[in-house]
């Protein structure tokens, strides 16, 4: 048997298949919107991500999360609970988008990945926080789709946010965001991380639990929310919990 | 851009350009020269299918041959086939010739070698070794093919040349110690 007749005629496999299964070409447009949905879903992730880490970023500037660990482990369980997951969460997601459609472009090989992620994750973080020191969150937590967003329970079975208005031997009545007046005890043993000197209208974070009508608290300091001014929309309507009957 | 305007004729001879090279690049993937003989005619006809989609600044066969390493790479996944080169006849031929494997390392002993010894390696050092040594394409066409990095591309060389190296020395060592 010749060689010529072991060889595999590809070319008239490829065109005999082409002709009889009717192949055709994929017109240009395909492939133009293709790189453009491309482009706009990596602009997409970046923007997602930069406008998710300045919510991130504000919140954490807010609402001081990081501040309940002072109390140790009672300090635990708000921490979890005022910690901005789901902006954090948004903003990583966007952020793996954004990684993985940058495969897509021939800079990824051609250039180091790594270094182009780094990068990206940089410019990202950066203008992120640079937002969430612009006005933009407390205008965009007045409007109705956003709002969301910015709004945070003040209130658990073990921690509480609000305003000294009454301060009495051994007790402190505090004012909590929805209006609810709350007598927080104080023993011994409660945590005074910053120290004491609490005066009538100073925020204050407690920790702690309901018990009887009152909340016996753990640990208190003053701080927990900025005056009502920097709060986007203000005091009143900002707050998501439930009713206590005391 | 020539192909793209005209008729199925013109296509048919960029096949008949690049068949025998395509063929050849995956039997050294696959091992099987029907195996390769599919995978070439399924690349050549996505080619025929995204053609309009080729971006005419770029070279044409780096363009086929990275859809020729896809469906490879599909293709080994979905049987989960080990390459079955060549018999170690050849191999041993070579072994017993007392070649000093350090001095003659110049590309066409390279080449003799790495036929012999591709079988045992790992694709990822397969592929740019085959490309470099068999199908003589530059380390940038391979970056382009491979979708890596050049600095990669070079490392994934060296490395295989140093597996190919140990693996011929340790089959000599083998052999002599029969003798």
């Amino acid at each position: 048997m010749s060689k010529k007749k072991t060889k595999i005629d590809l070319t008239k496999k490829v065109m005999t298949k082409i002709r009889k299964k009717r192949i055709r070409m994929r017109p240009k447009v395909y492939f133009v919107a293709g790189s453009v949905l491309l482009g706009l879903g990596m602009a997409g992730a970046v923007i997602l991500a930069i406008l998710f880490f300045n919510l991130f970023f504000f919140k954490l500037r807010m609402h001081s999360p990081f501040g309940y660990l002072l109390f140790g482990r009672p300090g635990i369980s708000p921490f979890l609970h005022i910690f901005p997951w789901l902006p954090f969460l948004l903003a990583v997601f966007g952020i793996l988008g954004g990684g993985f459609l940058l495969k897509k472009y021939e800079i990824s090989y051609k250039k180091s990945f790594w270094s182009l992620v780094i990068s990206l994750l940089v410019m990202i973080l950066v203008f992120g926080f640079l937002l969430s020191q612009s006005g933009l969150n407390r205008r965009a937590g007045n409007l109705p789709p956003l709002r969301p967003f910015y709004e945070q329970r003040f209130i658990n079975e073990d921690f509480m946010v609000g305003e000294i208005s009454e301060i009495k031997d051994g007790e402190l009545i505090v004012v909590t965001f929805e209006g609810d007046e709350v007598s927080v005890l104080i023993d011994e043993n409660t945590r005074l991380p910053r120290g004491g000197g609490f005066e009538a209208g100073d925020m204050v974070r407690v920790v702690g639990e309901f018990a009887n009508g009152s909340f016996m608290a753990k640990g208190i300091v003053k701080g927990g929310m900025p005056p009502a001014p920097h709060f986007p929309g203000g005091f009143e309507g900002r707050v998501k919990g439930r009713k206590r009957n005391f | 851009m020539l192909v793209r305007d005209k008729d199925q004729q013109i296509y048919a001879e960029l096949v008949r350009r690049y068949e025998d090279k395509l063929l050849r690049y995956g039997i050294y993937l696959i091992g099987d020269r029907h195996g390769a003989a599919d995978v070439v005619q399924q690349a050549f006809i996505k080619a025929f299918v995204n053609l309009k989609g080729f971006n005419v600044k770029r070279k044409f066969s780096s363009w086929i041959y990275r859809i020729v390493h896809n469906e490879a790479i599909n293709y080994i996944k979905k049987n989960k086939k080990t390459v079955s080169l060549e018999s170690k006849k050849g191999l041993l031929e070579s072994l017993s010739n007392n070649e000093d494997i350090e001095a003659d390392f110049e590309k066409k002993e390279v080449q003799k070698k790495v036929r012999k010894c591709l079988k045992d390696l790992p694709i990822k050092y397969r592929e740019p070794l085959v490309l470099h040594f068999l199908e003589d394409r530059s380390y940038e066409e391979i970056s382009d093919i491979l979708r890596m990095p050049m600095g990669t591309v070079g490392t994934r060389i060296s490395r295989g040349k140093e597996k190919i190296k140990l693996r011929i020395k340790e089959q000599r060592e083998k052999l002599q110690s029969k003798i």
